[in-house]
């Protein structure tokens, strides 16, 4: 039997100041700290944006979106479209790309939606008929791997009424989609034009993000 | 550094990335983890059980009971295979010849589950408990564990060695006692041999926190007990543990029928992200080019169009965190050079620069070249077509992925655009350093100030220092001197530490090179390392698509004077290596060294390691060396467990920075390697396909 005798060098990176990028300041380092998790704040504020003014301020395509998990509300604007896919953007810098409103992916939100295989339930929905169809989604895990959620999800029409939200105002039918996996399910709600178009909707973002609320108020 | 967030979801929580405590735990499958004992593995009280926790689970904890401290590392190697790094101290337990109050005593374990559990059988699980080094807790076992319902596991086992030392009831052969070398060496000759003696318990689940435990334990603390320290008077213990929502252990236990224990584990997971995909902003869409657009080539004869391109570029990089170094543009394709020193995956920073070009390029151009540059030298190039990113954005990465060119950026490289070298870095920060094993001081910390610079006289011509002032911290009372029948090329690093405040860490110029295709190479000079000055050269071949590389490291280097300043000791040596790397494939990278070390011994070192997309590694080296096993001293060669931790799996948002701990067993003089700032090989593979590909999820992030 010997003593023992060993040096151990845990070297830590700690936060600093210069001009090398590599180097995280210290103030972001900590605000970094404070920031993490889910806050919703970095989605916008969290008292409602006033329509009006968001209406005022562009002239292009405008939605609100509420997260059911906070209640924080921001409001997005479009910043580029590829084919039926509409990116809109907070003023921040978050994202959420939608088909014909149907939400498929997100960017900066945590724990993003990367993107998603909804058709055969976008089928459904903007035609208002009743069916079954499954929905893909997929999500980077802890180690950047992606991993895809699959769900069976059954639609059923419903009432139909008016939607009236900011410069949007139609006749709408209510859709409903119930997705279910082995680990989770949710229940979504479309507010369906009859040319298709979902004007107001509650969507499932993500496991961590849970459902939100969107609203069109223009087109 | 130990900052606690609680977050506002409580989703996970951080306390500390330092040293033997890492405090992080991620608390996503901890009602699959299951009870630990005070060794810090799987177990009851004492005992140990088969249960395994979920893959790549990483555990610390720390007991105490009857003036026993144990620490200990676990790590789920596989998920069948687990291992522990503990460090234990005793109280009053003073072997003659050592001269100290508390006997210190490092020990290694391993375990493997031979059965999982199913409805109808228990899960097995054979161990080796202190199977290295010199045997205090040495002992092997052969366990079986039951869950019955949901609140109730019973375990049964058989123990050898010092699991067989109370109540045996049979024998294999006879137990050597004599230890193999100089201690550090497995004792194969022990294993499964002397008294064979039984051990059970149960655990019951009281509620979804609290769980009541019992045993009958086999040990009967010989060693301690001849010292007087411990008085077995039964073999029940009994315990409780308490778990809180992150996972997190803490037991109260009673043993021998008149101690009382304490200790707590806490759980961490490289694979469970603080926030799986970090939070970071969005990067910029894709643009779309509008039908007809790719046909107008007008742009081509205008060369304010080309400047102008490569200036909106490099303006929409920096956005991203991403530094513009040039830009090659003809009609139909554009080579972007760039560096990242944003996304710890390069992966997130190629795929927002494809973006960001999809945006500025103009549309006759179909492909993007984009070429990652470290230390002034491409390594990967990656060709996309402009087309697949407008199809594919919506699509699953791996889409993408079968559609992206790898290739060597050798000579295709555009040149840095006029202006941006030279260049100068440099970096106030501080920092913080912990040693452990001292026995008149188990833990030791210094922290203090660093400044460091680096100036790119040319892209690849970098004169690179670091000052270091020490503020507080007791690493410079080391006194302990070590004895060593070598040269002493590493064994004087207390008197280093004590003399060297404040200490140039290191200063050198150092050139970069690719010699060829698929070739590297670094020619360093200066003052290393802190303990050495010289010259050093390396070559490495790593073609861009190959799990292999092979390298060779040739150096000549002279002690430095122990005040870290600028003289220089007479001992010089002229060192080196040829080294084999090699990506598994599976998550697991093994690392083949042969050559000559410091103390001019040949000899080799193995090292293997899990790694993780994210950054995080967990592994484990080994160094032998023709020094006999006497000379080099107790441990009788060098090894060592190293653990790596990206900043940014801690924080949730970009950061290129690791936390890097590493438990080594024992600073000796055999087998001592340079310890140099830059060598190639991990630079460069951060850029190739094997890398890229693993992470390749975060290309639409």
């Amino acid at each position: 039997m010997k003593p023992v005798f060993a040096i151990l060098a845990a070297t830590v990176a700690l936060a600093g100041c210069g001009t090398d990028t590599g180097q995280n300041d210290m103030k972001s380092v900590l605000v970094g700290i404070k920031e993490r998790g889910l806050k919703v704040e970095d989605a916008g504020t969290t008292a409602a944006p006033d329509v009006g003014t968001m209406l005022a301020g562009t002239t292009g395509p405008l939605r609100l979106v509420a997260f059911d998990l906070d209640g924080a509300t921001a409001g997005v604007q479009q910043i580029a479209r590829n084919g039926a896919y509409r990116t809109f953007a907070t003023a921040d810098r978050r994202t959420i790309t939608f088909e014909h409103g149907m939400m498929t992916a997100t960017r900066g939100l945590g724990n993003d939606l990367m993107s998603a295989n909804v058709d055969g339930s976008l089928a459904l929905i903007r035609a208002r008929k009743g069916g079954t169809a499954v929905r893909i989604m997929r999500y980077l895990d802890g180690e950047n791997a992606t991993q895809t959620l699959r769900f069976d999800c059954t639609v059923k029409p419903g009432a139909t009424g008016m939607t009236a939200n900011g410069a949007v105002k139609a006749a709408t039918q209510q859709v409903t989609e119930y997705c279910k996996s082995d680990a989770r399910s949710f229940n979504a709600s479309y507010a369906v034009t009859s040319d298709g178009e979902i004007v107001a909707s509650h969507q499932w973002m993500s496991p961590a993000r849970g459902m939100a609320k969107i609203t069109v108020l223009r087109r | 550094m130990n900052k606690q967030d609680k977050g506002r979801t409580g989703r996970t929580r951080c306390l500390a990335t330092t040293a033997l405590t890492l405090l992080c735990y991620a608390p996503a499958q901890a009602q699959d983890i299951p009870s630990f004992n005070t060794y810090g593995g799987p177990g009851l009280i004492d005992m140990p059980t088969a249960h395994m926790p979920p893959d790549a689970t990483l555990s610390t904890s720390f007991s105490y009971s009857g003036g026993t401290t144990r620490s200990a590392l676990s790590f789920q190697i596989l998920p069948r295979l687990s291992g522990t790094f503990r460090y234990s101290a005793i109280d009053g337990l003073i072997p003659p010849t050592y001269t100290h109050s508390t006997y210190y005593d490092r020990s290694f374990d391993l375990r493997y589950q031979l059965l999982t559990e199913t409805d109808m059988r228990p899960a097995v699980t054979i161990g080796l408990q202190d199977f290295i080094g010199t045997g205090l807790y040495g002992g092997e076992y052969i366990v079986a564990s039951k869950t019955i319902g949901n609140r109730l596991s019973v375990t049964g086992g058989l123990g050898w060695g010092r699991l067989g030392s109370y109540n045996a009831i049979g024998s294999i052969g006879t137990r050597p006692a004599e230890v193999l070398g100089q201690g550090g060496v497995p004792t194969y000759d022990r294993w499964f041999r002397g008294d064979v003696a039984p051990f059970a318990g149960l655990s019951y689940k009281v509620t979804d926190q609290l769980t009541f435990k019992a045993e009958y334990s086999s040990d009967a603390y010989v060693t301690e007990a001849g010292y007087g320290l411990v008085n077995r008077e039964s073999p029940w213990n009994f315990g409780l543990d308490y778990r809180l929502k992150g996972g997190t252990q803490l037991s109260l236990y009673s043993m021998h029928g008149n101690e009382i224990g304490a200790m707590v584990t806490l759980h961490t997971n490289p694979r469970n992200a603080t926030l799986p995909g970090g939070s970071e902003t969005a990067p910029v869409p894709v643009a779309v080019r509008s039908a007809g657009s790719a046909a107008d080539l007008g742009w081509t004869t205008d060369p304010a169009a080309r400047s102008g391109a490569a200036s909106t570029l490099s303006t929409a990089l920096k956005k991203e965190g991403l530094t513009y170094e040039g830009l090659d543009l003809t009609p139909r394709k554009a080579t972007l050079r760039m560096v990242n020193n944003r996304y710890i995956a390069d992966a997130q920073a190629i795929g927002r620069a494809a973006r960001v070009m999809s945006r500025t390029m103009p549309a006759s151009v179909e492909q993007f070249v984009i070429i990652p540059v470290v230390n002034g030298v491409a390594g990967a190039a990656i060709t996309f077509n402009r087309r697949d990113l407008e199809r594919l954005e919506n699509a699953p990465a791996d889409e993408l992925l079968a559609r992206t060119g790898f290739s060597d950026g050798y000579a295709i490289t555009p040149k840095p655009d006029a202006g941006v070298y030279p260049r100068f870095n440099w970096s106030l920060s501080p920092y913080f350093k912990v040693s452990f094993f001292d026995p008149d001081s188990p833990v030791r910390g210094s922290t203090g100030l660093r400044l460091q610079g680096q100036f790119y006289l040319q892209p690849n011509l970098v004169l690179s220092g670091s000052i270091g002032k020490q503020l507080a911290g007791n690493q410079d009372t080391v006194t302990a001197a070590v004895p060593s029948a070598l040269p002493k090329v590493r064994t004087d690093y207390a008197r280093y530490n004590r003399e060297g405040d404040p200490a140039i860490e290191h200063l050198t110029l150092t050139h970069f090179g690719r010699p060829g295709q698929n070739i590297y190479s670094r020619v360093s000079a200066g003052y290393l390392e802190e303990m050495y000055a010289g010259v050093s050269g390396e070559l490495l071949w790593k073609p861009v698509d190959s799990r292999l590389a092979l390298g060779a490291e040739l150096n000549y280097v002279k002690q430095r004077d122990f005040d870290q300043m600028f003289g220089l000791q007479s001992y010089d040596v002229v060192m080196g290596h040829v080294s084999a790397y090699y990506d598994f494939g599976n998550g697991f990278h093994g690392q083949l060294d042969v050559g000559r070390y410091l103390a001019g011994d040949y000899g080799a070192t193995v090292s293997l390691d899990r790694e993780f997309a994210n950054g995080w590694r967990v592994g484990a080296y080994a160094t032998v060396t023709d020094v006999p096993f006497d000379d080099f001293g107790e441990g009788s060669f060098d090894k060592g467990v190293r653990v790596t931790v990206p900043l940014e799996w801690a924080i949730g948002r970009p950061s290129k920075k690791t936390n890097n701990i590493n438990i080594r067993s024992l600073t000796r003089d055999g087998g001592a390697q340079l310890d140099l700032q830059d060598r190639l090989y991990e630079k460069v593979r951060e850029t190739h396909r094997p890398d890229l590909a693993k992470e390749w999820g975060r290309v639409w992030r």
